[in-house]
């Protein structure tokens, strides 16, 4: 199982957004949902950048990084918050232990709107107008098999 | 339909007892003034503490009983599909407000101080219907929050996350008016103006028409009566910043168009015909939610929001 803030999770992370919704989530909503998303994945460009604020050390970097063209990740990387904070568009980060609440089957939407992922770079009625498609990424990021780091 | 001198009365000087024989869409009436009859600020903290009520003096015993008896299975879970978005809504605007005191008028600030108490009542009005009524049963306002969530329509997190990401980019930047005016279209404007008020007719006039749920009943249209307070001291902010500079219209516009492509979507269908609505009454009931807010404050949509609007599938919720 690839670690946590790995390239090797970085990379499977990438491959799990790309093909989402599996069929069985793809079923459970209307279908005019993923309508919905597939009209706004065209004006998804730039980084995306998802940070954890304390993780412990160890790992090769803090931050994982998607970089979008028309909505498909073209890449994904590990790297250090400084970078990600001059080179993202969006910048959303939690803390170490929201984070593994989040691997732990959490609701997304909640981590939204409980603010255990906030906004920290990027401007957030921009972001919003692509609501649903950044929600339907971390459901997505949520179900690859990832080993956490165990806190020192 | 205009309400008379006296059903006005009745809505203001009305107390708790009084609201449950009050017909709510008199009250849903009595929210909208036109901008120059918008009360100060002091006027609006006055009418709060003579209209606040005691959340705790509301028995749901008879609600309890028309919950299991008298409502079938498909009106209870229409009912729950609505009323949840209510139960986080309240929670939502009861937590998020506290950052637009900073950078506000003197005045409103002493008037915020009562919204924010009205809005941590609401959130115990729904707490105590999904335990006293419902049944849930749990420690605390998150556990039964967090057991009344499955009903709630997954797009919530649409106009509820902006609301708690523009209440973070208040909290670092409290004198910004650009944001001020972002969070006042957000929070005033859509989740109480239309949202809410929109909600709140549907479910009000189902407990009237089948005279079910008196508590409920009476304690909403009590909130309902709360609500019009936080419209219009929410509606003459926006309307001073507006008279400030009228290029924050800008704001306005820009986060409405946010929040409306955000309502384009949905991602399960909501039943209103158990509770006697059709989802296009609904959507002609935001449509006219929105107009009415916007008239109070003078400001007009550009064209291309009219196909934003005929997209809009309603989110069942509100604050
Ligand atoms: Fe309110
Ligand atoms: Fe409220």
């Amino acid at each position: 199982m690839p670690g946590f803030m790995t390239t090797e999770w970085a990379e499977s992370c990438m491959a799990a957004v790309n093909v989402w919704p599996p069929a069985e989530r793809r079923s459970s909503k209307l279908q005019e949902f993923w309508e919905w998303i597939d009209a706004v994945r065209p004006t998804v460009h730039g980084r995306l950048a998802l940070s954890v604020r304390d993780l412990p050390a160890g790992a090769g970097g803090d931050t994982l990084v998607f970089d979008f063209d028309a909505g498909k990740a073209t890449s994904a990387a590990i790297v250090e918050r400084a970078v990600a904070d001059d080179t993202a568009t969006f910048l959303l980060a939690g803390s170490y232990d929201d984070w593994r609440l989040m691997f732990g089957g959490y609701d997304v939407g909640k981590m939204v709107m409980y603010r255990k992922l906030m906004l920290e770079k990027g401007d957030t009625l921009e972001f919003f107008m692509a609501a649903f498609f950044w929600t339907e990424l971390l459901a997505a990021i949520q179900t690859v098999p990832v080993e956490l780091l165990v806190p020192a | 339909m205009t309400v008379t001198a006296s059903r006005i009365d009745r809505i203001e000087a009305g107390d708790l007892q009084g609201m449950g024989r009050t017909d709510i869409d008199d009250v849903l009436d009595y929210v909208h003034v036109p901008t120059a009859h918008l009360p100060g600020y002091l006027e609006l903290y006055d009418r709060y503490l003579r209209q606040r009520w005691n959340v705790n003096e509301l028995d749901f015993s008879v609600d309890r009983a028309d919950w299991t008896d008298r409502m079938t299975e498909e009106s209870r879970q229409s009912f729950l599909a609505i009323a949840s978005g209510f139960h986080h809504g309240e929670r939502q605007v009861e937590a998020e407000l506290a950052p637009l005191l900073f950078g506000i008028p003197e005045d409103y600030k002493v008037f915020l101080t009562s919204h924010l108490e009205d809005e941590a009542r609401h959130t115990v009005f729904f707490d105590r219907f999904y335990r006293d009524v419902v049944g849930i049963q749990g420690d605390g306002i998150m556990d039964i929050l967090d057991a009344s969530w499955p009903y709630i329509q997954e797009t919530f997190v649409g106009p509820f996350g902006l609301l708690s990401y523009l209440t973070d980019d208040l909290r670092l930047h409290p004198y910004d008016k650009h944001i001020q005016m972002r969070y006042a279209t957000t929070y005033m404007i859509w989740i109480e103006g239309v949202l809410a008020l929109s909600v709140m007719k549907i479910t009000l006039n189902y407990a009237r028409d089948f005279k079910v749920l008196p508590a409920y009943y009476t304690g909403f249209t009590a909130t309902c009566r709360d609500e019009a307070r936080h419209v219009q001291g929410g509606m003459r902010f926006v309307r001073q910043l507006l008279d400030e500079d009228p290029a924050y219209v800008k704001d306005i516009h820009d986060t409405l168009r946010t929040l409306l492509t955000m309502a384009g979507a949905r991602s399960g269908i909501v039943y209103y015909e158990p509770l006697g609505w059709s989802e296009d009454r609904v959507k002609a009931l935001f449509a006219d939610q929105l107009s009415k807010k916007l008239a109070m404050v003078g400001v007009s949509l550009p064209p291309e929001f009219e196909e934003m609007l005929s997209m809009v599938k309603p989110t069942l919720a509100g604050g």
